[in-house]
């Protein structure tokens, strides 16, 4: 008997080392080696993450590669291996070389094998830097890149620490509803606002502790509260209120589809009174102000805005200015003086979507040859301006030949977060990259397990994404069934 | 033994098989169209990671097994013997159950016409057809009754519930129909338990899935609302479109004018090639808005029509509309096919790489996906397809205008 269990636990324990060696693939033998880079995907090859960011996965791009064995060495301390179809580093092991190699780097050495012959690479750097990323993850939208008929989307917030993604709101729970950008104040998850569009739409605003939905609607503005920005007070949220159509390409090289507005205004909506705070200077007839922004200091309102052109002929002649007016916050009145910053006169360029660092020393923005809705824009590039010098300048660090797009500040202003169709030119995925001394460190997607297949598979494009300081509380159960009653608050206009 | 004889001995089971015959002659001869129109409207994909979306939601595995049949309404001939291989089970199911005399065998065929009723609604997806098999299998499971069963019958209706949806809700009527419990009343709070066993399922699963509690209780897809309902008749113009089948097309819509402005593109495409107009006389006369566009078979055969025409981004748009239309928020194989041809054509290679390796796990498009994938490696061999190279040339050459 008892002979019985000993073979029975050796069968056991070969049965195992077995299974073991089969789930850790080949190990490299015969290697050649060679000088040149690996081409991994993602390329993750000589960027700058943050210390607490998930484990960087990745695979060779080459997809006959069937095993790869990846040497990971601390600058500081530490090692770390990973052998397989992709690298997949355990998490707390990856988590404590970078802790270990905070300010330092990690240096990867990649084998990979290929039709039963083993390839080493030169090594590659990865540096871990010391500015922290003072964030816990990030909220976005995932949507298919659709013309008109949208189906399956959500609100997600995704852990930038693991791999752990999920739901705020998705629409399968309010069937035939569009979610739109949801947007916090400043990263802070306690205060923020997303609308609803469709039969229960709805502008709804998380403030004060309390959730509240207004009416999507307001008849005396003509129109809903699109492109959010919160006021640091906490007080105001700046709206730009848009009439949007599109139209189709029919054989314009790299470009399917123009979104453009019939008419938009930006005004101030005041949380306390419920109130719309409308201004001539925002709301100018013939012009279209879009894409509203308030400065770290809460004292300016930024804005862009466009001379109206006739569609479709004109589509290519509307080019968007960036401009900022004075913000009293004490009467939530603006100022009489419009300053223009980016003035299309002179670039001969659209400007779009202004971000100002949180500490206000840099503003940035996206250019385009005309319109503003910039991720159907294959030319569509981030732009940085110093506000100390007024210099502006291509963030060629970040910039692809497709569209890099829609950008927020981390809240410590040390990083930044953007959009890019750089990997297919359709599907829009989300990079980050380290920002100091005004330049950009060489941006990073955003990590999954196995990031081939996951990217591969998902048939959603990231979305109006932005930095979250803390996991977003939301109960998505309640929160439907508060969309789908009629319950609204109406707003107010002056 | 005489005919007589063999017929009197043996006519319930040559009624099952004249059913089974009949099931499939319909399907074959009749409505082709509509399991075509099912096929596009999915992208069943052989991997780990479809199954397990699936089972994560109520009558998830129904969803599944459903959408692996579904698969095989490509070919109507396959897809014939599926439904007739499926509806003459359950007619021997529901006669297993009911245990009836040969006299009473003709009670066994109203599940299946029922089941054949549903299957003609294009609103109704396959899901509930399968979950009421598969119940229909239970039952006759725990046709017996012992202690076991009817425990097992407890336990599963939670299980049931999870992997089949609220058609589970049946298994109320084993006591009756399967037990024979007399007096009935006897068996009614067994049944009565069952019943609010399974609205009590409903309830905790609209704790644990995402879909409204009123979604739940009619089952997650077992019921499409669309706004985009696809009529029999775009159905079958889009199959004639896709088949080419010009003279059909014409005579067709010569027996039968047609509202709707997709069918009335396709006949003008149709003319064309037979050569009864020009192609002037198809611009002028095509109508590419929204409106055109109603239902996801005219999507389809938008996309169909533009392809045959070289409207390439318009081929792309109604493509793309009609699979963003399908209600449970499933993809489609045929959509995703287009997707790769127009993306081909109009130099966008990685996307197209992308759906390729989605079509290569599919049972039906993946030799096709791999033909693709050396094109979409290599753009020049686009050079040797006489059909995307005229596509290509036109949409290079061609003076860019909008479409709504």
């Amino acid at each position: 008997m008892a002979q019985t269990r000993f073979s029975i636990s050796r069968l056991g324990l070969a049965l195992a080392a077995a299974l073991l060696l089969a789930a850790c693939g080949s190990r490299p033998e015969d290697v050649t080696r060679t000088d040149e880079l690996p081409q991994i995907y993602p390329d993750y090859v000589g960027v700058t993450v943050p210390s607490t960011i998930a484990p960087l996965n990745f695979c060779m791009a080459d997809e006959d590669v069937t095993t790869i064995d990846v040497e990971v060495r601390g600058s500081k301390a530490g090692q770390l291996h990973a052998n397989g179809a992709y690298a997949d580093f355990d998490i707390d092991e990856w988590h404590s070389l970078l802790a270990q190699n905070r300010g330092g780097e990690l240096r990867l050495t990649v084998c990979a094998e290929k039709e039963g012959r083993w390839t080493q690479y030169r090594e590659f750097a990865v540096a871990v830097s010391n500015d922290d990323l003072g964030e816990w993850g990030v909220t976005y939208r995932r949507i298919p890149p659709s013309y008109e008929i949208y189906s399956m989307m959500g609100l997600y917030q995704r852990d930038l620490s693991s791999f752990s993604e999920t739901e705020l709101l998705v629409n399968t729970r309010t069937p035939d509803q569009c979610l739109n950008c949801h947007t916090a104040n400043r990263t802070n998850p306690d205060q923020w606002v997303f609308h609803v569009r469709g039969s229960h739409g709805a502008t709804v605003i998380q403030t004060g502790g309390r959730v509240e939905l207004l009416q999507a609607r307001n008849d005396t503005l003509g129109g809903s509260m699109v492109y959010p920005y919160w006021h640091p007070s906490g007080r105001y949220c700046a709206f730009s209120t848009n009439k949007t159509s599109q139209m189709f390409h029919t054989t314009k090289k790299n470009k399917r589809i123009e979104v453009y507005d019939a008419s938009s205004d930006v005004f101030v909506y005041d949380v306390e009174r419920h109130t719309i705070l409308r201004d001539s200077l925002t709301m100018k007839a013939l012009w279209a102000e879009n894409t509203p922004a308030f400065s770290p200091d809460g004292r300016w309102l930024y804005f862009t805005t466009a001379l109206r052109q006739v569609y479709p002929t004109d589509y290519d002649k509307e080019m968007y200015s960036i401009c900022r007016v004075a913000f009293d916050a004490a009467t939530g009145r603006l100022g009489s003086q419009v300053d223009t910053l980016v003035n299309t006169r002179l670039t001969g360029k659209s400007a779009s979507w202004p971000r100002l660092s949180y500490d206000g020393r840099y503003l940035m923005y996206t250019q385009t040859d005309y319109g503003y809705f910039t991720i159907w824009h294959p030319e569509a590039d981030l732009w940085l301006m110093d506000t100390a010098t007024g210099e502006t300048r291509p963030m060629d660090e970040v910039n692809s030949r497709r569209a890099e797009s829609f950008h927020n500040w981390s809240a410590n202003s040390r990083w930044f977060l953007f959009t890019s169709r750089c990997e297919d030119g359709l599907y829009t995925r989300l990079y980050f990259a380290h920002f100091a001394d005004g330049k950009a460190a060489k941006p990073f997607l955003l990590p999954q397990r196995n990031p081939r297949d996951y990217y591969r598979r998902l048939m959603h494009s990231y979305n109006t994404p932005d930095f979250t300081s803390r996991p977003v509380e939301m109960d998505a159960r309640r929160m439907a069934e508060r969309i789908e009653s009629g319950e609204r608050v109406a707003t107010k206009t002056e | 033994m005489t005919i007589r004889n063999v017929t009197k001995e043996y006519w319930p089971l040559m009624l099952t098989g004249a059913f089974g015959i009949a099931v499939f002659c319909f399907w074959l001869l009749y409505r082709p169209h509509l399991m075509l129109a099912r096929e596009e409207m999915q992208l069943f994909l052989w991997n780990t990671d479809y199954l397990s979306e699936r089972l994560l939601i109520p009558g998830g595995l129904a969803q599944y097994l459903g959408e692996f049949v579904v698969q095989f309404f490509l070919n109507p001939l396959s897809g014939a013997l599926c439904y007739a291989l499926i509806l003459t089970a359950v007619q021997l199911l529901g006669w297993y159950i009911i245990d009836a005399r040969r006299r009473y065998c003709i009670l066994s065929f109203i599940v299946p016409c029922l089941l054949w009723w549903m299957a003609c609604n294009p609103d109704i997806p396959m899901t509930p057809v399968i979950a009421v098999v598969l119940t229909m299998a239970l039952m006759a499971l725990l046709k017996r009754r012992t202690a076991v069963t009817q425990a097992v019958l407890l336990l599963a209706v939670p299980v049931g519930y999870w992997l089949l949806g609220p058609a589970v809700v049946l298994l109320a009527l084993v006591p009756f129909v399967c037990w024979h419990a007399k007096p009935l009343k006897a068996s009614l709070p067994m049944s009565v338990g069952i019943a609010l066993l399974t609205a009590l399922c409903v309830l905790v699963s609209s704790r644990l899935s995402p879909y409204p509690l009123r979604q739940l209780a009619r089952g997650v897809d077992y019921y499409w609302e669309s706004q985009m309902h696809s009529t029999l008749e775009e159905m079958r113009y889009d199959m004639l479109m896709r088949t080419q089948d010009w003279e059909e097309i014409s005579a067709l819509y010569d027996a039968r004018p047609s509202q709707s402005l997709a069918v009335r593109n396709a006949v003008l495409v149709a003319k064309l090639n037979r050569h009864e107009i020009s192609q002037v006389d198809v611009l002028q006369g095509l109508v590419l808005s929204k409106e055109a566009l109603r239902s996801i078979a005219s999507a389809f055969l938008m996309s169909e029509l533009s392809m045959q025409i070289g409207m390439v981004n318009i081929a792309q748009r109604t493509a793309f509309e009609a699979m963003e239309a399908i209600p449970n928020y499933n993809k489609s194989a045929r959509a995703l096919r287009r997707l790769v041809e127009t993306n081909i054509v109009t130099g966008q290679y990685e996307v197209a790489l992308k759906y390729i390796a989605l079509l290569e796990q599919t049972l039906f498009y993946r030799d096709w996906a791999r033909r693709m994938k050396r094109m979409a490696d290599n753009p020049d061999e686009i050079k040797n397809h006489k059909i995307y190279q005229q596509m290509k040339e036109l949409y290079d050459n061609g003076t860019d205008t909008f479409f709504h």
